[in-house]
């Protein structure tokens, strides 16, 4: 509050006018000798002067000499990375999808070769009843169809996910 | 009364959405260009002076660029997709002043300056800029923001707020005290006697 006061306090009414004649290269030579005079005995302005020269100053030899790329190459820069970026993504989606097959690959594996699975699944009886009997039959089937699609779905997502 | 597209559409209050999705559109190549070239030597002199690093205000000039882009942000006019610009700008050399917690490096003379160092009215200038980076290091990095987009920008209050992630109404104070202080280093009372 005290400071808020001390801000108010400073205010000074010549503040825009003294920003003005700095900004627009009049000051201190080609402005009002009257503003040159306030200046001096105004702390507020002649704060706001020392301050607004230097970085106007400053500001105009980064202008000048700023190492700026061509804006065609900037666009292409961004274009290429968009696309590194659409393709990790897609890398991502790619590796996860196949490492849900494969842990369904190892699931129906184990549910159908490990024998203490089998044994589990045989104390289950609603699930040995009506799943187990179709896996036995048509296991080798079954695991081809697994292994084409799990050659085929990365090609799918990444078909369905890449921008061009 | 000549039936028109636009009066149908103005009276079913569609006009703005139509107006909006364009807007919305992603900036194609020409139209990104000619912002590029009208915003990237200012939004760059910005980072130099905030990082006081000019290879890093390179690295960020582009990520800025590029998450500009990126964003598809609807801008109702130039002035608010150039303060979006600065504000991206502003995040990513705070977040990259967290990550790596480096000091304010003092710029040095450009290349330009070099073979002018002759010229005393030059070097005068030179030795002014490099009293100027260290001042500026000796401020807090939201007191250097606000101080660029006032004095070197010509931003008002609401945009400095804006940009620098403040409440509008604290900005006049905050840039008083951040104005105070870099007078007094630029006079040399905080410097500690680097000045001649």
């Amino acid at each position: 509050m005290a400071s808020e006061e001390n801000v108010r306090k400073a205010d000074c009414e010549r503040e825009i006018e003294t920003l003005d004649a700095v900004s627009t290269g009049l000051w201190p030579d080609r402005c009002d000798a009257a503003l040159r005079e306030h200046v001096t005995t105004c702390a507020t302005c002649s704060d706001l002067t020392e301050v607004a020269a230097a970085l106007l100053d400053d500001r105009d030899a980064a202008l000048r000499h700023a190492p700026i790329p061509p804006s065609g190459l900037v666009w292409w820069r961004m274009q290429l990375r968009a696309r590194s970026e659409s393709a990790q993504t897609a890398r991502r989606t790619v590796i996860a999808v196949q490492a849900a097959v494969f842990a369904g690959v190892i699931v129906l594996a184990l549910a159908l070769f490990a024998p203490g699975w089998q044994i589990n699944f045989a104390h289950v009886s609603e699930i040995a009843a009506s799943g187990l009997p179709v896996v036995a039959q048509w296991g080798a089937p079954l695991l081809l169809a697994l292994a084409v699609w799990l050659a085929l779905a990365p090609v799918a997502v990444w078909l369905a996910v890449t921008d061009d | 009364m000549p039936f028109s597209v636009d009066m149908t559409l103005s009276r079913l209050g569609l006009r703005s959405r139509v107006e909006e999705k364009a807007a919305a559109a992603p900036m194609d190549e020409e139209a990104f260009r000619a912002f590029y070239e009208r915003t990237a030597r200012p939004v760059w002199a910005y980072l130099r002076r905030i990082t006081g690093d000019g290879q890093l205000a390179d690295d960020l000039l582009q990520d800025a660029y590029y998450r500009f882009f990126r964003a598809s942000v609807v801008h109702e006019d130039e002035t608010h997709r150039r303060n979006y610009l600065y504000r991206i700008a502003t995040n990513l050399a705070r977040d990259n002043a967290r990550k790596h917690r480096h000091g304010f490096d003092v710029p040095l003379p450009e290349a330009g300056d070099a073979h002018q160092l002759r010229d005393d009215a030059t070097a005068h200038r030179i030795d002014a800029r490099m009293d100027l980076g260290r001042a500026m290091s000796h401020l807090g990095a939201v007191q250097r923001q606000m101080l660029w987009l006032a004095y070197a920008q010509g931003s008002s209050h609401d945009e400095i707020a804006q940009v620098v992630g403040v409440n509008a109404g604290s900005v006049k104070g905050l840039l008083y005290r951040a104005r105070r202080k870099l007078a007094a280093l630029l006079r040399g009372d905080g410097l500690g006697g680097e000045r001649a």
